[in-house]
């Protein structure tokens, strides 16, 4: 019996041993060294992944530590890393929006003091890219891209319906008479969107109506915000734009598809769908409404979580991957324009696309960062949930706006 | 099974077959009602699993669900804060009117449609299994790739509008960007998606019927009607029962077909009760808040899975 009782403790015991070892010797994604460190990064896809493998690489090509990429898609990433964080098992390296920076500065080492004892003259990089990654005059990452929101068209449809090519700088009545001739050939001229950068890019240029203010605080309920929805709901009704879609793809596809004659967009996506599309593709300024040409700038970067066991050979890292060999390198493969002014030549270069470099020139002087706010992510949820409401004429602007900030206060 | 085993001849027949059952032979005898620990080793992995992966993280939850707990910062104890939040909040009211209204078209239909289909697939129908392996593919295919799909269906231009437009002459409504359609649009993804789960449990339970009892009633004058009704249908109330039981748990906690399709919109029109946890947990990033909400979805489940076990007796036949 005696035996038995010991057999029996014994299992158990062995079993637990075996469970909780599972547990702790599991790849802990996040395990650094000072040579070894994992960088988190959004990536869409086998192609999307070789090319930062190849940033990854440059780190250690450089004397630097080894870096690991944790990938996951776009929407996914922002949810994964704040539980990571939370957690206590952030990697050392994180990617960052300018436009959520502002979400992730408890967690985030500030960059100033080590990018001054390293050296690094941050004058090389474009002064709007460098302004989206500070949060109260504090650097928190290192930017490798930037970009004014901007507008794809479809030039073969504009010139089949007669409608006047769109330059840069354009206006308000001159984006209303395309519609009219669009409107006449039956055909949309503005694939709608509710995704928050490029709605709120498009309603900025539009009347300057804005739902985030300068210094980042949340104002849903502005009135000119609202009007700026009802002028995109006037165009859905009037048939000038498409119907929105809580799909955040749908004015792509429908770009695409040539079911639209335009639409929202940023740079950084440029030479992605100029693969895609089998027209002539376009790139122009939003229209410039009653407030003068202007437009949000947005742009991405790395910084080094404070979870972070060495942030010296963490900051290395970043230096490199935001150095001008690896940028020039992204920018010939046109995935980033560079955040580093000596190196946009290349990605003009390399994109082919006629005016593009005097559309982007204006839309970058004309633009102003987009801030961050705490509720940043929120925001883009509610938009999606309600604005498409507003845009298709469900309800008006501002008993939208209304709802959105309803929820936003609580 | 004893009956394989020869009695031993030294021995009364009775004790020999119970020790050949027992498998230990001794010379010791053993007391009645004593236990092996045997049991005990055997069982404990998964006694072990189950207090680590589920025991541990839901008591963790309640507790979490008394706290204010932010993703990152300051914890701290609520008691019931977070529940008055959640019941004075009126997204999280109509959240549940959204899931309750979802429950209620959709385990009808799908109950309706699975059982239907069922009783049509009998043995007689020509290429059954064909018919049975096409009603499940919707189950086995992955929801994302069924929402491009329906998406494809619902979207102006799409399908249905395209259809509609070229025959009637009329244009669809805005399935999904509607708010009177948008749910309606949703439960009809998910009965197409989730039929053919039930429909395999009930055809199965369906082909278990004794022929015997089917004859009976056909030689009484029975029509295929009251056959069904009084025949077969009493005779798999049980898996009918499971299933319903099944349909109605896992259709409080719909998700995926709202979240993608129309990501809880328009408005709060589609956004059910896990789609509240999940925004309020990951980007209003209040795991207290968002666990309470997760009890409200429990207790409820809980509350209409006994209402359920309790009405059974009027209609579950076990014999």
């Amino acid at each position: 019996m005696r035996r038995r009782l010991i057999l029996g403790v014994t299992s158990v015991a062995t079993t637990t041993g075996l469970v909780l070892t599972g547990c702790s010797s599991g790849t802990n994604a996040a395990s650094q060294s000072e040579d070894s460190l994992v960088w988190s990064m959004w990536i869409s896809g086998a192609e999307d992944k070789a090319a930062w493998q190849e940033v990854a690489d440059a780190v250690s090509e450089n004397g630097g530590p080894e870096v690991t990429i944790q990938g996951s898609p776009w929407t996914d990433y922002w949810t994964k890393l704040r539980t990571q964080l939370s957690a206590g098992g952030a990697p050392c390296i994180v990617s960052v929006q300018s436009l959520r920076a502002a979400n992730y500065t408890d967690v985030l080492v500030p960059l100033d003091s080590l990018a001054e004892e390293a050296g690094v003259d941050l004058a090389e990089f474009d002064a709007t890219a460098l302004d989206g990654m500070k949060v109260d005059g504090e650097l928190y990452a290192l930017p490798y891209d930037t970009g004014p929101v901007v507008m794809f068209y479809n030039e073969d449809l504009f010139d089949e319906v007669g409608a006047e090519i769109p330059g840069p700088g354009w206006t308000m009545d001159e984006f209303e008479a395309a519609a009219a001739r669009f409107e006449e050939a039956g055909t949309p001229l503005l694939a709608s969107t509710v995704e928050d950068m490029f709605l709120e890019s498009l309603i900025l240029g539009h009347n300057g109506g804005r739902v985030i203010d300068e210094d980042g605080t949340l104002d849903a309920t502005d009135p000119t915000f609202s009007e700026g929805l009802d002028w995109i709901a006037s165009l859905v009704e009037s048939g000038q734009a498409t119907q929105a879609s809580a799909e955040g793809t749908a004015d792509d596809n429908a770009y695409v598809n040539q079911q639209a004659g335009m639409y929202v967009d940023g740079p950084w996506s440029l030479l992605a769908q100029k693969a895609r599309v089998d027209f002539t593709l376009g790139v122009t300024t939003i229209p410039a409404g009653a407030s003068g040409p202007s437009t949000f700038s947005a742009g991405s970067g790395f910084g080094i979580s404070q979870e972070c066991e060495h942030p010296d050979r963490a900051f290395e890292a970043i230096r490199t991957m935001t150095s001008e060999p690896v940028l020039r390198s992204l920018a010939e493969q046109g995935r980033a324009f560079p955040a580093r002014t000596a190196v946009q030549q290349v990605w003009y270069d390399s994109a082919g696309i006629e005016g593009a470099q005097e559309v982007l020139t204006a839309a970058q002087e004309a633009s102003v960062p987009l801030p961050g706010n705490r509720q940043s992510d929120q925001l883009a949820q509610l938009l999606t949930q309600y604005a498409v409401q507003a845009v298709n004429g469900q309800q008006s602007g501002a008993d939208t706006m209304e709802s959105i900030a309803g929820q936003l206060e609580q | 099974m004893t009956s394989v085993i020869p009695p031993r001849l030294d021995e009364p027949a009775p004790t020999a077959s119970r020790e050949a059952v027992g498998a230990s032979p001794g010379p010791a005898k053993r007391e009645p009602g004593r236990r092996s620990w045997w049991g005990a080793v055997f069982a404990g992995p998964h006694a072990l699993g189950l207090a680590i992966f589920t025991a541990v993280p839901i008591v963790a939850s309640l507790v979490v669900s008394f706290m204010s707990w932010p993703m990152v910062g300051e914890r701290g104890w609520v008691g019931l804060d977070n529940y008055a939040d959640l019941f004075g909040d009126p997204v999280f009211r109509t959240v549940i009117l959204n899931t309750v209204g979802f429950v209620l078209l959709y385990v009808p239909l799908n109950l309706v449609i699975s059982l239907g289909l069922a009783a049509w697939l009998t043995p007689r129908i020509r290429h059954r299994h064909v018919f049975r392996v096409l009603f499940f593919i919707p189950t086995v295919t992955p929801i994302v790739a069924n929402v491009v799909v329906w998406r494809m269906l619902y979207e102006p231009g799409g399908f249905i509008d395209a259809t509609l437009e070229s025959t009637v002459g009329v244009q669809a409504p805005n399935f999904l960007v509607d708010e009177n359609w948008a749910m309606l649009a949703i439960v009809a993804m998910s009965v197409w998606q989730g039929f053919g789960y039930n429909m395999l449990l009930f055809s199965a339970a369906l082909d278990a019927v004794p022929d015997n009892l089917i004859e009976a009633a056909e030689l009484d004058g029975a029509s295929p009607w009251q056959t069904f009704w009084r025949i077969k249908f009493p005779a798999i109330s049980p898996t009918i029962f499971f299933g319903t039981m099944m349909t109605l748990i896992t259709s409080f906690q719909v998700f995926a077909q709202p979240f993608l399709l129309t990501k809880g919109g328009p408005g709060t029109s589609t956004e059910t009760l896990v789609q509240y946890i999940y925004n309020t947990g990951f980007q209003v990033q209040q795991l207290g808040l968002a666990s309470a909400g997760a009890w409200v979805l429990f207790v409820i489940i809980l509350g209409v899975t006994a209402v359920q076990f309790l009405g059974q007796k009027r209609w579950v036949h076990y014999d």
